[in-house]
């Protein structure tokens, strides 16, 4: 919060009306003062490791970086990836069965009922109902 | 008086519809299905849905998430009482007494009861909010930009006091503020965007809240394999659920005073359903003959818990429409869904758009009578939505957010947006702080930007007389009085022990 909320101050400082960059100077020293506050509290606390830690509670880092909630994240990171190369819904079929797969579904047929019924429920309400663009590729 | 009347005539004809009649019952459907999966809850359903609403007639949008609303505020509590895993945390005190009565067999009356409460507490909010309307719509169109930011800056303030963390709300909800005015500035010039023009009009709001309130939960989510251990679940009976919903009818004092309970911590910003159906309860409690009832399988615990949880919708939706002040996450939504639709909630929407205010309190009565219905038709389908394994549930909300941020503006960084904002919703809520404060900061960062200015301008020569009006300096001294509360609180409690 603090190192973007700084690069962003940084940046309207230079901008020409005062107008433009009065809010954000206002509120980024606001917000410099409560981190300030927040930091002691935590010290006080004896929280010196700053929550952080929290993130990764009960495990190692390796350990989250093979999570289940790790496989969806990358999922999702391939998923916006490929989209542009074959299509929305060719993507979310492939990618939605494979990660149910990756998460511990083994009943393929079921998969794949589940599957079309979903890509065909959006494609119906999104690209026959509601008339939206959605990103093709290859395929659709 | 002409002005009511005629706004009114107005406000019934939008609702004459066949549209309202197709969303009504299908939001309700989706708000209860969603509702009742923990982790899910209201806020992913309409989070999914605003797409969809974004292309329907703004009337239509908003009583179709304000139906979602409702359905998801009862859906949490079916599960709460069958298996006392409650859907949403406004259903928790649901729990008290609906489980143990499960738990003696009489888990169809204690969902009638649970309806019947509902329905009523939804009703009595919405006849409450009729009423106040106009009289709170007069005074807030003495708003001017001092007040507006104040308003503001109050919201922040007051859901650091009520969750209870208040330096960690109102950090994230200065951050939210800082990222709600990237794009172009009062003058148009590009701010924060760092090169990116597809962020000149700011980031959209849908990718945003998709990520974060969507997505991020998905990776809490995602860590069962199993919302719920399958287990065979009590079979409803619609005799008993019947009878029920007449047994309701015995504990009319309690559901009057919840109903009241509710619509008032409603109209509080910041207070939610969840305290009102905690207070109600509580309240409930003290006032019985038998408290130690309670916690037993009373079923007056599950009435005065399901009155105030749903009453308090109706006050909520009266704030975020006259102050434009969210109440909750849900409604911080719909105050989002509302501003897609070129609406602003506050103000300006009762001075120049009381008609479609008067709309959307009319609609809950149609939404109360159609909750009913649909409750009762599909009661036995949505309590087996726990049973639903998250490998199913987690990538296919994953799909359905892509798709809702990516079909917004056909612009591949909306995608982008989501799984930033998932990331920053994730660690916010590992690290504890309120997401709430963010949203709010948010979605109201580009309308305290333009206040602040106009407020800069209009008192450059001489700052100090912004404190001769009188709305300001009422607003200020509570916005003082919010900031030194709980330190003060605090301190007071020290001493004393």
């Amino acid at each position: 919060m603090i190192i973007y909320s700084t690069v962003y101050y940084l940046e309207v400082r230079n901008l020409g009306h005062f107008e433009d960059r009065i809010l954000i100077t206002a509120v980024f020293w606001f917000l410099l003062v409560f981190a300030v506050i927040e930091v002691i509290k935590n010290i006080k606390n004896l929280e010196s490791d700053f929550k952080i830690t929290k993130i990764f509670s009960n495990t190692n880092f390796i350990q989250e970086l093979k999570s289940r909630k790790a496989i969806v994240f990358y999922s999702m990171l391939i998923y916006i990836i490929v989209i542009p190369f074959l299509g929305f819904f060719t993507t979310s079929f492939i990618v939605f069965a494979t990660v149910v797969y990756l998460l511990g579904g083994r009943k393929i047929a079921m998969i794949l009922i589940v599957d079309l019924g979903l890509c065909g429920g959006m494609y119906y309400l999104f690209v026959v109902l509601l008339r939206l663009r959605v990103p093709e590729g290859l395929f659709i | 008086m002409d002005l009511i009347i005629e706004n009114l005539v107005t406000a019934f004809g939008m609702l004459l519809s066949w549209q309202i009649l197709m969303y009504i019952p299908l939001g309700l459907m989706i708000g209860m299905t969603l509702g009742s999966i923990p982790g899910l809850s209201g806020v992913t359903a309409i989070t999914l849905m605003l797409i969809p609403s974004y292309y329907m007639p703004s009337i239509v949008a908003i009583v179709f998430l304000t139906s979602i609303y409702t359905g998801s505020v009862y859906g949490g509590g079916i599960t709460a009482v069958l298996m006392n895993v409650p859907g949403t945390p406004a259903a928790i005190a649901t729990g008290f007494d609906g489980y143990p009565l499960t738990q003696q067999g009489k888990h169809s009356e204690a969902l009638g009861l649970g309806l019947m409460a509902s329905v009523i507490g939804f009703f009595i909010s919405a006849v409450v909010i009729f009423i106040l309307l106009f009289p709170i719509g007069k005074l807030v169109v003495k708003f001017g930009p001092p007040e507006i930011l104040m308003v503001v800056v109050l919201a922040i303030s007051s859901i650091g006091i009520v969750k209870g963390k208040f330096i960690s709300t109102v950090m994230t909800g200065l951050f939210g503020i800082i990222i709600g005015t990237i794009g172009a500035s009062p003058h148009g010039t590009p701010r924060g965007i760092f090169g990116l023009m597809s962020l000149y009009e700011g980031i959209p709001l849908i990718p945003a809240l998709l990520g974060m309130l969507a997505v991020s939960e998905l990776f809490f989510m995602v860590e069962k394999k199993m919302i719920v251990e399958k287990k065979e679940g009590p079979k409803q009976n619609m005799g008993k659920i019947i009878k029920g919903i007449k047994d309701t009818f015995k504990y009319w004092k309690t559901i009057i005073k919840s109903a009241l309970i509710g619509t008032g911590i409603g109209l509080l910003p910041a207070a939610g359903s969840t305290i009102a159906s905690m207070i109600s309860y509580g309240f409930a409690k003290r006032n019985s003959d038998d408290p130690d009832k309670f916690g037993k399988g009373e079923p007056e615990g599950v009435v005065a818990a399901e009155t105030a949880n749903n009453a308090s919708q109706g006050g909520a939706l009266a704030t975020m429409m006259t102050l434009g002040i969210p109440g909750s996450a849900t409604t911080a939504l719909l105050l989002a869904a509302f501003m897609i639709q070129g609406l602003t909630p506050g103000p300006f929407l009762i001075r120049d758009h009381l008609d479609f205010a008067y709309a959307v309190i009319l609609a809950l009565f149609p939404i109360s009578i159609f909750l009913i219905i649909t409750a009762l038709v599909f009661v036995n389908y949505f309590s087996r939505l726990v049973f639903v394994p998250t490998f199913y549930i987690v990538p296919g909300i994953m799909l359905m957010a892509v798709l809702g941020s990516i079909s917004f503006r056909s612009l591949q960084i909306d995608a982008i947006i989501l799984i930033v904002f998932a990331l920053l919703g994730y660690i916010l809520k590992k690290l504890e702080y309120p997401l709430m404060g963010f949203i709010l900061g948010f979605i109201l960062g580009s309308l305290a930007d333009t206040a602040f200015v106009r407020t800069m301008v209009l008192y450059s020569g001489e700052p100090l007389t912004v404190f001769k009006r009188p709305i300001f300096v009422v607003l200020f001294i509570i916005t003082i009085m919010s900031f030194i509360y709980k330190p003060l609180k605090e301190k007071i409690f020290n001493n004393s022990n």
